[in-house]
């Protein structure tokens, strides 16, 4: 059927209107059982998600490694006296003793190396013990011999940093710290009061919205109906397909945006096709109307996120998968129900107030655009397209751009097996360490068996250090017992503070090492290796999904110029947020393709009914003006109203202290206001501009 | 003025290189004969794969340490093999005690006794000649080797043997 057709929908009205009891009940009892038999935890925090499908972690289990979570302590001292030095060892040993602490790296763990030059002939190297040291002496020792100190604490000894290497659940919130301390720890744990928190106050703004824009209850109630209907469907889906319960909490919000604005475009066109109706015939035309207008575009917007989002399905990631999911399950689940329970509900309503408080602001908007100016037009596209291929070459040819980050800080932890400590492995660890810091000026310590074997061997400070050295330097790190900290029965620990190199690219280069055999045993790295492989992949299918939308378009309208139109405008709120985040050098998230899947599925949707309305209008004899009209009534007030609860759902998340989705609301306010611009801006224009209709239809 | 210039120059890298090579290790391949061949005079220690030449002045804190801690240590005892030589550093003065632990048949109990237990060891009353020349081929290797420090330490990895 061609977009220019209108479907039957008065047999099938009649037949959902006389089973309408039966269609409810039949919804209430499978939403009932659904709920008793699916039950997701939502999660807000993804490392989980990509450690289950990590590669890097299971080759560092298959190798009995343990694997610790490095979280950074950084204490604020004031005064570096006896007494404070007292104070904090207290505390580095409280915290060591701390269950699910493995091992802590600070200045009170730090290997004091020491040759005693007060006579020449005098040769034996000494380790000196923190605690045979004074406040006085250890401050002293440590200003001399700076660079191993340097990430444990400044030269004026004002803040000291000490690295937990500790088990996921450590928090330090049990512990009673006496100093002014920084702490990284993520929120971990399910908070269900946060969330019960954040479905009443959405319950109650969704109402109230409605309530302001449309002048009832009713319109807030079933969108809360249809949203949280399609909510647990496409959780019992999602949980059934990944074979999970445990669901991100962010696919929540992929559902919802999805849900809410396919429903408005229905329940908008009901409520405002009572206009100029006797109240008797109202009911029952209106609700023609809006079946006959909205079943093929809102079927094509299902069609175009199934094939565009399909692809991702089968890629063996669980959070890439959820994600494609989470779009396909909502667009196929919510247009269910809009035709099918939706009608059943409204058939008990009627309205009484059809006016709607941006049908003027419409009108002026079709105006206005009409006489857009060309030149802006072009200007824009031109800066639009050199964005769009510079931002693609980065992405097939620098994706490890795309995640690169700076000031981090961060501690990499890695493994080197191996077969024997001899020289030659002391050889290839020196060589690894000399290419590591060619390649990243930035780095700011590496702390390893070479670095200690090294400081042992200061003596011969300017000399290569040979086999014999070598040999001599092992054995007093033995005779000390300072190996422990460095090498283990089968393998070699290394450590390397991030400093303000960049960790994602560091990652990368560390993995294609080929020299050494090398494991990472740091959680937070094996979860960014997970994490950037799949993103790449996300990113890709989402480009992918742009490609898919505009050939989707093409086909509909069998107009090739629509495949243009459609890839630019979903195109052009992801190209101009990427350049930003490149531009402020902000690598890129899991949270930020969160609010681009939103956008691409919401932006797919708009240029389907927008495009539907003014192609039907143009084809029907109408001029662009009043085409324009129709489409900005009937299709951009909708998707205003829509991102405008959105808008203020995503700006409720910012105030959560919970970081994965107060970031998710951040970036969607940003996409959702990149998106809405695209939509009420350019797809109006870009429409008018490709219109073919003056040469072949009747204008 | 030019000749000036240069004699100062020769004498400037005669004194320079001199400097670099008289503390400058000698290579295994030199040094692993010389201490084979006194072998039989160094005080035997540990089981372990790298053997370890120490020279050692009994009276030096620092040997006494370094003493102490490998007679501690059962790690370093299994790890290492130890061929103590004694060899006198001048301002110690600790030749008549060198000649004292060698006279005696348990050369290992006597170091033990002087350098960890702090107890003194039975003198020796007649000059004994062949313990004489053995301190004193110690000390003629030893400057050989270049040992210019005490505790001074020469390592050497076993190679496994090819069979």
């Amino acid at each position: 059927m061609m977009y220019y057709n209108t479907p039957k929908v008065e047999k099938y009205l009649e037949y959902i209107q006389k089973n309408r009891v039966y269609i409810i009940v039949l919804f209430i009892v499978i939403i009932s059982i659904l709920l008793a038999f699916h039950r997701p935890t939502l999660l807000a925090n993804d490392d989980s998600f990509w450690i289950n499908e990590s590669t890097e972690l299971q080759r560092t289990l298959s190798k009995d490694y343990e694997t610790s979570y490095i979280k950074k302590l950084e204490i604020d001292i004031t005064g570096f006296d006896n007494e404070m030095k007292k104070k904090l060892q207290t505390l580095h040993n409280d915290l060591i003793n701390t269950e699910k602490v493995h091992y802590i790296d600070s200045l009170f763990s730090a290997n004091y190396i020491y040759h005693d030059n007060k006579y020449e002939d005098s040769s034996l190297v000494k380790s000196i013990s923190v605690d045979e040291f004074t406040a006085v002496t250890l401050k002293k020792f440590v200003n001399k011999f700076y660079y191993p100190y340097t990430k444990y604490v400044d030269k004026e000894f004002t803040t000291l940093t000490m690295y937990l290497y500790t088990d996921e659940s450590f928090t330090m919130k049990s512990l009673d710290i006496p100093f002014i301390y920084r702490f990284d720890e993520k929120e971990k744990k399910y908070n269900l009061q946060t969330y019960i928190m954040l479905i009443i106050f959405t319950v109650i703004f969704t109402v109230l919205f409605f309530y302001i824009i449309f002048k009832n209850y009713i319109s807030g109630i079933l969108a809360l109906v249809i949203t949280g209907s399609t909510l647990i469907i496409s959780y019992s889906l999602m949980q059934v397909i990944s074979k999970t319960s445990e669901l991100h909490v962010a696919t929540a919000l992929i559902i919802v945006s999805i849900a809410l604005i396919d429903y408005l475009y229905f329940y908008y066109r009901w409520h405002v096709s009572h206009y100029n109706m006797d109240v008797m015939k109202s009911d029952a035309q209106a609700m023609i109307k809006t079946l006959s207008r909205n079943l093929m575009p809102a079927m094509w917007t299902t069609i175009i996120t199934i094939v565009g989002f399909g692809s991702l399905v089968i890629v063996d990631s669980l959070v890439v998968k959820m994600l494609a999911i989470s779009a396909i399950g909502a667009s196929l689940i919510t247009y269910i129900l809009n035709i099918t329970l939706l009608p059943a509900l409204l058939s008990y309503f009627y309205i009484e107030k059809h006016k709607v408080i941006f049908s003027k602001i419409a009108y002026n908007f079709a105006n206005g655009e009409i006489h857009y100016n060309k030149w802006y037009l072009k200007i824009f596209l031109t800066i639009t397209t050199v964005l769009l291929l510079g931002g693609s070459y980065n992405l097939f040819f620098a994706t490890q751009k795309l995640f690169s980050e700076s000031i981090d800080n961060k501690v990499i932890s890695i493994k080197v097996a191996y077969p024997e400590v001899d020289y030659k492995l002391f050889k290839s660890l020196e060589s690894f360490e000399y290419e590591i810091k060619e390649n990243f000026e930035g780095i700011s310590s590496l702390d390893s068996v070479v670095s200690i074997l090294k400081l042992i061997n200061i003596k011969e400070k300017n000399s290569e250090i040979d086999e014999e050295s070598f040999l001599e330097a092992l054995f007093f790190l033995e005779l000390y017992d300072l190996e422990k900290n460095y090498i283990t029965d089968e393998s070699i620990n290394i450590r390397i503070n991030v400093g303000n190199a960049d960790r994602s690219e560091l990652i990368n280069w560390i993995t294609e090492y080929k020299k050494l055999d090398l494991y990472f045993t740091d959680m937070e790295t094996i979860v960014k290796r997970s994490k950037t492989s799949s993103l790449s992949i996300l990113s890709f299918s989402l480009a992918g999904a742009l490609i898919i939308i505009g050939l989707i378009m093409g086909r509909i309208f069998r107009e090739y110029k629509m495949i243009l139109v459609a890839f630019m405008v979903n195109a052009i709120p992801i190209v101009w947020f990427m350049f930003f985040i490149q531009l402020f050098s902000i690598p890129l998230t899991l949270e930020m393709l969160i609010a681009m899947t939103i956008t691409v599925s919401l932006g797919s949707d708009a240029t389907v009914h927008f495009a539907y309305k003014y192609s039907r209008s143009r084809y029907q004899g109408r001029t662009k003006k009043r085409s324009l009209e129709i489409m900005f009534f009937y299709g951009a007030i909708p998707v205003a109203i829509g991102s405008l609860l959105l808008l203020f759902l995503f700006l409720l998340l910012t105030q959560i202290d919970i970081p994965t989705l107060n970031q998710i609301g951040w970036y969607g306010i940003i996409m959702m206001i990149l998106s809405v611009i695209t939509d009420l801006f350019i797809l109006p224009v870009l429409l008018v501009e490709e219109d073919t209709f003056k040469s072949n239809k009747k204008n | 003025m030019k000749k000036f210039f240069y004699i100062i120059m020769i004498l400037f890298v005669t004194f320079a290189s001199a400097k670099d090579t008289s503390h400058k290790k000698v290579s295994l391949d030199i040094s692993i004969p010389l201490l084979k061949s006194i072998e039989s005079s160094a005080i035997r220690l540990g089981e372990g794969k790298t053997e370890v030449y120490v020279f050692l002045d009994p009276y030096c804190p620092h040997s006494q340490n370094f003493f102490e801690m490998i007679n501690e240590s059962k790690k370093m005892q299994k790890k290492y093999s130890y061929h103590i030589f004694l060899y006198e550093l001048k301002r110690m003065k600790s030749h008549e005690i060198i000649r004292d632990i060698y006279a005696n048949n348990n050369l290992l109990l006597q170091l033990q006794k002087l350098m960890v237990n702090k107890v003194n060891i039975p003198k020796t009353v007649k000059l004994n000649e062949s313990i004489e020349n053995k301190i004193e081929t110690i000390e003629v290797i030893a400057k050989q080797l270049n040992v210019y420090k005490r505790p001074y330490l020469i390592m050497n990895k076993k190679r496994k043997s090819k069979k």
